[in-house]
Formats: C-alpha cells, structure tokens, sequence
C-alpha cells in the first residue's frame, strides 16, 4: 500500500470535469485507490466520491493505492493533479 | 392582472402568447411501500429507468458529435459525460438501493431520498463553485424520475392538450431549471452555458 498527500492546485479544484477525469484514471487501474479529505475516505473510482470530497483550490488530499500496479495508479494520479487536470490554471 | 417573472432565457426572440409553468419533477413523486417480495422487482425497475435515461444521454452525445465544431461545445459534452458517469456510478447505486432494500421505499421514494442526503452534503460545502455541481446530481436524477413515471416525452409533450391554444402554437415554457436532454428533445439549439435555465419563478 502507498499512500500520499497531496494539495489540489487547480482553480476550480475537484469539480465535475475534474472529478471525471480522476474517477475514469483511477478506474483504469486495478488497484484500490482511496482518497481522503477532512476524515472521510472515498473510492477513488466513483465519481459521486470524489464529488462529495468537496476539495477546492488548496485542499489538501491524501491518496492510497492498493494492489498490484498501487505505484502507476499513485504516479498517475499525482501527475494529473500536479498538472492541474490540464485545465492551466 | 399583470405580473413579470425574471430569468435567464434559453431560446432567443421575443414571444408574445400562452406561457405554461413547469413544476419541478421532483416535488409530486409518490411514496409508497412496496411489499418485501417486490424488491427485487423495484431494483430491476430502478435499473431499467438508468438504462433508458443512459441511452437518451448517449444520443443527444451522438446528435452533437454530428453538429460543425463551433456548434458543439466540448463544455457540453464534458457535462454529459459526468451525467453518464453519475448514471453509472455505484456509490450512488448503492446508497439508493439501500433505501429499497432496507426500508422498502419505492424506487422514486428511494431517488428523492437520496438526492435529499447528498444534496444536504453539497450544500454545506464552502466552494461555491463545487456546492453548485448539486444541479448535475439533480439533472440526472430528474431524468430518472421521469422515465420512472413513464414519462419519457419532452416537457412539451407533458403539458396539458388545453393550456394550449386551438391553434396548436406552442406555449412559452418557465421552469426553475430544464435539463440540457429536455431542451435537446424540443429541438431549440444548444448553447454551451452550464446550467441551462429558463425563467425563474
């Protein structure tokens, strides 16, 4: 299990197209990727989850995976949020 | 006796006739227990009422992918995908399904639940901007209810023969909120704003 922390920097933080895009990465994994914001721990591979983390700009996220590609899952995943969804700001 | 109502419009011109008030959907569902041996019948009616409205979801995609670039925006098209994507995420199957399960609601009971639970957890967020992807959720499940209520026509179709006029014109339509499928289905353009509204009461 890898777990990491990890602050949302986009503008708009993890809203609806965001949220997609993160949902369909982790879902392409077989691991089990879990987010948590403020103690509560979501699946990462719902987006309805990942919605209800509620994280904006600034927001701190912590992010475990679990399984058997847990290293590509987490680089993927801090990768698109470093990249800010490839929204630019 | 005159009064105005003020909101955003959704087609351009100006129109001078009948105007028919929409209620939302969501407000006169039934509510009913359903008998124990029923469950498995209210999750397969559940089921099938996601299947339809993803089918609608996956033409209005495939109308827009039709249409000259300029016309489709991608902002639409990303807000159709999450829809879909809400349609089919199991979080949210989950928590409607326990209320059928657990509590033997109807499957509309059960939607309304639901959105009652998560649209309680959006309002309290502090992003206003995450706090209005409430209006996706409440897209989505509008949708659902409708198929439900077998109910699965434009909002045109929906209103009463009499309010409108022997001529057969076609009423002004205000609503708090038109899903982005019901005014694809009215065959009015689509124009890229987010939340598509039409006057407010």
């Amino acid at each position: 299990m890898i777990q990491e922390t990890i602050t949302i920097s986009n503008k708009l933080g993890l809203h609806a197209r965001a949220s997609a895009k993160l949902t369909k990465l982790a879902g392409g994994f077989t691991c089990d990727v879990w987010m948590t914001r403020n103690e509560r721990r979501i699946n990462a591979k719902s987006i309805m989850g990942v919605m209800m983390l509620a994280a904006g700009m600034g927001a701190t996220v912590e992010i475990e995976t679990d399984g058997v590609d847990e290293r590509e899952a987490m680089d993927g995943l801090l990768a698109l949020i470093n990249d800010k969804f490839g929204e630019g700001e | 006796m005159s009064f105005s109502v003020h909101g955003q419009a959704v087609s351009r011109g100006v129109v001078i006739g009948r105007a028919v008030v929409m209620a939302s959907s969501r407000m006169d569902v039934a509510h009913y227990f359903i008998e124990p041996e029923d469950i498995g019948k209210e999750l397969r009616r559940m089921a099938n009422a996601r299947d339809a409205v993803v089918t609608e979801i996956e033409l209005v995609q495939r109308s827009l992918t039709d249409l000259p670039a300029s016309d489709a925006p991608a902002e639409l098209t990303a807000l159709l995908d999450v829809h879909l994507m809400l349609l089919q995420d199991q979080t949210l199957a989950k928590g409607v399904s326990d209320w059928i399960v657990d509590r033997h609601y109807n499957a509309e009971w059960a939607l309304t639940a639901q959105l009652e639970v998560l649209g309680r957890q959006f309002d309290e967020m502090e992003d206003p901007y995450l706090r209005e992807r409430k209006a996706d959720l409440e897209q989505v499940i509008e949708r659902m209810l409708v198929v439900l209520g077998g109910e699965g026509v434009s909002v045109f179709e929906r209103v009463p023969k009499a309010t409108i006029g022997r001529t057969g014109e076609r009423p002004a339509l205000v609503a708090e909120q038109l899903a982005l499928q019901q005014r694809r289905r009215n065959g009015s353009t689509v124009d890229c704003h987010e939340r598509p509204l039409a006057a407010a009461r």
